[in-house]
């Protein structure tokens, strides 16, 4: 009696063995079907599948609408996709309305008639079509794309870019070796990061401040250690005269802003990074930008020769206003975050928790810091900057669709977890990944370190896209990483995967999407 | 009779060969009947979440065991049984739909040579020679705009015959969506078929009449100018016009350059991933698959047999059962919700009148010259290398096929003549391209043309009227008559345009 459950079971196990084909790989993966099985669980339930549903429909109805209004009349869809600064003034339209508005504001496709490009040719003739510049131009850029989503959906809206979809920084406008590439990151997550800067910035300064004061007061000079979420960014030097020496400082500019935008950390705000993108990519120039030529402040090179109110000699003179921008990072600042995703198969979730360990024990987390924590999750979009305007504020906690950062309970203040994977601050990563040439002020080795939240979805990996899997990228680690490199090579290749299916479960919450 | 026998005889060459009748593989019978949603259904979204479940599941899987998902490709899709029928082709699609979105990685034998050690890393975003790059890792890199399957975007150009570093050095190709590829496979040899026919006649007529003879070739409508035939039987192809003077009418490629989507396929799994089918080492050129020693490896990667018929097959089986586009003008007939609070909602609006003045111009312009609407499809059946006959009407992913009495066949909107023309100096490649003059492009499809921006072979234009800027030689009459056209004029015909789209579907991406 006893036996037979067995028997059976050797019966079944043998039927499995037989038709487990001769070429499957080693290991304790289920079996083809196990992998291919259509899992019902991820389905939600119909309640939120219906409304989930009707929403997605809505958006891609409202903007095919928008599409077919702007056919028959150009110039209807720019203007439905964006919140103009007496809008903002008055705030007559709410935060939602602002990520739809923003929504459509990503994926429009610029034409040379909303000031993209630049150049004094003749834009009414009857043959004249956009140019198009895949290698950047030095500083000029572009421009090599129309829109921001062509660099931005792979995984899914507001997703990365592909590997044909590089961008070739400052190059010579033809060859692909000279530029220097860059892989588009997703831009789920940016609100809160852009949060989490600010404070460290904050705090960094405030520590440096401090320490100018002690060291006035006291009359000697003042050694002060950078730490600020627990990363520690050096130490800075203050004399009894006021002056610091920022030569100790590690991983963020003396200035100790946190500039947590850029594969190599170069820009503080999303404002500034959205800024620089619509010029490098579509030849865009705001109205801040004109405005600086004309005052003296801002060196024009990089934008043209023009006069200041057309810089850029394409005979548009009002291309990005400062709604347009707002509008831009208001929705950029709604988007939701990554999440984690283990594998439900139970052989895969054994390793999945094996590897979430390995990635601390051998490394990784020394600078993918797994969660920082954020204090005030308030943004405004506006970045406001001229006396009495009205702010725009964005909770990244509360607005927008979700998944959000997560409240901290606990304590007299309610703090929020912010699971990025990130120390946001700047290392040497050797001589294997250098760029060609530094980037302003930081060395051809340096670079920040990436978010690793999302990363499921976003292969190729590193700077330049070079490493198609996440092994390639590990391994190309070098420089202050080389060490966790190291232990990762030392490991066995079953524990090996553990660290991998870890890092494949960081992904993006499954949503539905009508393209 | 003889005729009637020829012309069968002639399908037969040209679908790669029929046995006779009971003999001919067929698909089996009993397999379930593939659960096809309507695109916006809640039954389309819960299949949507499994689907992503599913490529989750198998990243995890390949990210513990590298090379893990085309392993179990090879081991369970037998090229023999699939050929012989005896798998369900929605499974077999399925799996090819898998494979299409299938990131490849070095186990898998992306790129080639040393790339998998190579510093810098495998990649060369201008192609070098016809070996290509390779400048990506999975077909959906290029081929998302749209829904799936869909078009590429300006960046995602490729850079084709390149010297390998200089952008302008190769000529850029715009991905269009992959969209009803049975359906174009399956009109092009109905049109190759009576071209051939057309030219067996007149060879036959010359040589009964002992008198040099000439014939207007016409398939479907498309002229394809004058074939002459010496008293002798033989041909002088010179009076051809649009298509190569072996009369096979080749509907892949900016420049019409493949007949069978299977044979545009390979070359593109090799030239921008690097990955060697069988299909291609079968008949790939030395330049194009590398010049390696050991046959079954020759872009020298160490990786033989990258990827065999039978996986192949599957993907095929996926790409010749994509859907239709449709023509569906605008009428929104309710008011949308408001998006967000204090947000104005769409009006109702009709774009109707618009869409139907547009349809006009698009006629008397001359866009329809070129752009031919429709095409009728006597056969709803391709014929795929490797596979029994499809019948498209029957298995094709809805929007499909569909019998007109009327027109005995099936209506096919997809606004191209599906013939080559010179665009004129404005848009000549560098390099000839399988043979195909330097000015000379395929009439592009315009069905989904909404939802495919930007536009033109190297994606230079965003928006309808570059793309119509864009046209020259043979398509610069229609273009300056759009151009004289009053600025409130244009914008029916762009609503015409913006009707020609893609089914919305929902997708968990």
């Amino acid at each position: 009696m006893i036996a037979t459950p067995g028997f059976l079971a050797a019966v079944t196990l043998g039927t499995l063995v037989i038709r487990v084909p001769a070429r499957q790989s080693q290991g304790a993966q289920a079996p083809w079907s196990a992998a291919f099985a259509a899992d019902d669980a991820a389905i939600p339930d119909d309640t939120v599948l219906r409304a989930e549903l009707q929403k997605a429909i809505d958006l891609r109805r409202r903007e095919h609408f928008d599409r077919v209004l702007d056919a028959r009349d150009p110039g209807e869809l720019i203007e439905h996709a964006t919140l103009t600064d007496a809008a903002l003034d008055r705030h007559i339209l709410g935060i939602d309305a602002l990520f739809v508005v923003g929504d459509e504001l990503f994926g429009y496709l610029f034409r040379p008639e909303n000031g993209w490009g630049s150049g004094g040719e003749d834009r009414k003739a009857i043959d004249y079509t956009p140019r198009l510049r895949r290698i950047h131009q030095g500083l000029s850029g572009g421009p090599d794309a129309f829109g921001c989503f062509s660099c931005h959906s792979k995984g899914g809206p507001d997703g990365a870019g592909t590997q044909t979809q590089n961008a070739f920084l400052r190059g010579d406008g033809e060859w692909t070796a000279g530029a220097d590439q860059r892989n588009a990151p997703h831009l789920l997550g940016l609100g809160p990061i852009a949060c989490l800067a600010r404070e460290m910035s904050a705090e960094l300064q405030g520590q440096a401040a401090g320490a100018r004061e002690r060291a006035k007061t006291a009359g000697h000079r003042v050694e002060q250690v950078l730490t600020t979420k627990g990363v520690s960014f050096g130490r800075i030097t203050a004399d009894p005269d006021g002056t610091l020496d920022s030569r100790g400082v590690e991983g963020v500019d003396p200035d100790l802003t946190i500039r947590p935008f850029g594969w190599k950390g170069h820009q503080a705000t999303l404002r500034d990074m959205a800024e620089e993108s619509l010029h490098i990519h579509q030849g865009l120039l705001s109205k801040r930008i004109q405005l600086a030529v004309r005052d003296g402040t801002l060196d024009p090179g990089p934008y043209g020769k023009g006069p200041w109110w057309d810089v850029d000699e394409d005979g548009v003179s009002l291309e990005i206003d400062s709604g347009m921008l707002t509008t831009l990072v208001g929705y950029l600042a709604q988007l939701e975050v990554p999440v984690i995703r283990p594998p439900r198969d139970p052989g895969l979730l054994d390793a999945w928790a094996a590897g979430r360990s390995r990635f601390d024990e051998i490394g990784c987390s020394g600078c993918h810091v797994p969660t920082l924590e954020l204090v005030d999750p308030k943004l405004d979009a506006r970045q406001s900057v001229e006396p009495g305007q009205v702010a725009f504020v964005i909770d990244v906690a509360k607005d927008g669709d979700g998944p959000r950062i997560e409240p901290k309970y606990g304590g007299y203040v309610t703090s929020y977890l912010v699971h990025l994977f990130s120390d946001l601050k700047r290392h040497d990563m050797g001589a294997a990944l250098a760029t060609p040439a530094p980037q302003g002020a930081i060395p051809a080795r340096v670079f920040l370190t990436r978010p690793l939240w999302g990363l499921a979805e976003t292969a190729p990996y590193l700077h330049d896209g070079r490493a198609p899997t996440v092994h390639d990228a590990i391994v190309l680690h070098g420089g202050e990483a080389a060490k966790a490199r190291d232990a990762y090579l030392a490991l066995d290749e079953h524990a090996r995967a553990s660290v991998r299916v870890f890092l494949t479960s960081l992904s993006r919450e499954p949503k539905l999407f009508v393209p | 009779m003889t005729s009637v026998r020829t012309t069968l005889l002639g399908v037969c060459l040209l679908i790669g060969g029929c046995r006779p009748g009971n003999d001919a593989p067929s698909w089996r019978a009993d397999c379930s009947p593939l659960a096809r949603p309507a695109p916006l259904s809640e039954d389309a979204a819960r299949e949507a979440y499994r689907l992503a479940e599913r490529r989750h599941a198998l990243r995890l899987r390949e990210a513990a065991a590298p090379g893990f998902f085309l392993r179990e490709m090879h081991a369970t899709l037998d090229a023999k049984r699939i050929a012989a029928g005896e798998v369900c082709l929605a499974e077999l699609a399925d799996r090819g739909q898998l494979l299409f979105e299938h990131e490849y990685n070095f186990p898998d034998g992306l790129g080639g040579g040393k790339a998998a050690t190579a510093p810098a890393g495998p990649f060369r975003r201008v192609h070098q020679g016809l070996f290509g790059g390779p400048e990506t890792i999975s077909c959906p890199s290029c081929h998302w705009i749209g829904g799936p399957n869909g078009a590429g975007a300006e960046t995602d150009n490729a850079f084709l015959q390149g010297d390998g570093e200089r952008t302008g050095s190769g000529d850029q190709r715009n991905p269009p969506a992959l969209v009803a590829l049975g359906v174009v496979q399956a009109l092009a040899h109905e049109m190759s078929r009576d071209l051939q026919k057309e030219r067996a006649d007149l060879v036959r007529e010359a040589v009964r009449a002992g008198a040099g003879r000439e014939a207007r070739l016409v398939t479907k409508g498309v002229d394809f100018g004058v074939l002459r035939a010496t008293p002798k039987g033989e041909i002088d192809a010179s009076g051809i016009r649009g298509v190569d003077a072996d009369l096979v009418v080749k509907p892949f490629g900016w420049k019409g350059t493949a007949a069978d989507f299977a044979d545009f396929v390979s070359e593109a799994l090799q030239v921008h991933m690097g990955i060697q089918s069988d299909e291609l080492l079968a008949t790939g050129s030395r330049e194009v698959i590398g010049d390696g020693k050991d046959p079954a490896d020759p872009d020298g990667d160490g990786v033989r047999g990258e990827l065999g018929r039978g996986p192949f097959s599957a993907m095929m089986a996926h790409l010749a059962l994509l859907e239709l586009p449709i023509v569906e003008p605008l009428i929104q007939n309710r008011q949308l919700p408001a998006a967000a609070h204090a947000f104005l909602p769409p009006t109702t609006t009709s774009f109707a009148e618009d869409f139907a003045r547009g349809r006009e111009q698009f006629r008397t312009l001359g866009c329809a010259a070129c752009h031919v609407p429709m095409m009728v499809l006597e056969s709803p059946v391709v014929a795929i290398e490797g596979m029994p006959p499809i019948d498209l009407s029957r298995e094709m992913r809805r929007p499909a096929l569909a019998y007109e009495p009327a027109l005995h066949g099936y209506p096919v909107w997809l606004f191209s003549d599906l013939k080559r023309h010179d665009m004129g100096k404005a848009n000549a490649a560098q390099h000839v391209q399988r043979g195909v003059a330097l000015n000379e492009y395929l009439t592009p499809r315009l069905w989904g043309v909404a939802d495919s921006a930007p536009y033109l072979h190297d994606g230079r234009a965003p928006s309808f009227d570059y793309a119509i800027a864009g046209h020259d030689g043979e398509g610069a009459a229609a273009r300056a008559a759009f151009a004289a056209l009053p600025f409130d004029e244009k914008g029916p015909l762009r609503v015409y345009l913006m009707s020609l789209r893609r089914e919305p579907r929902v997708v968990v991406p």
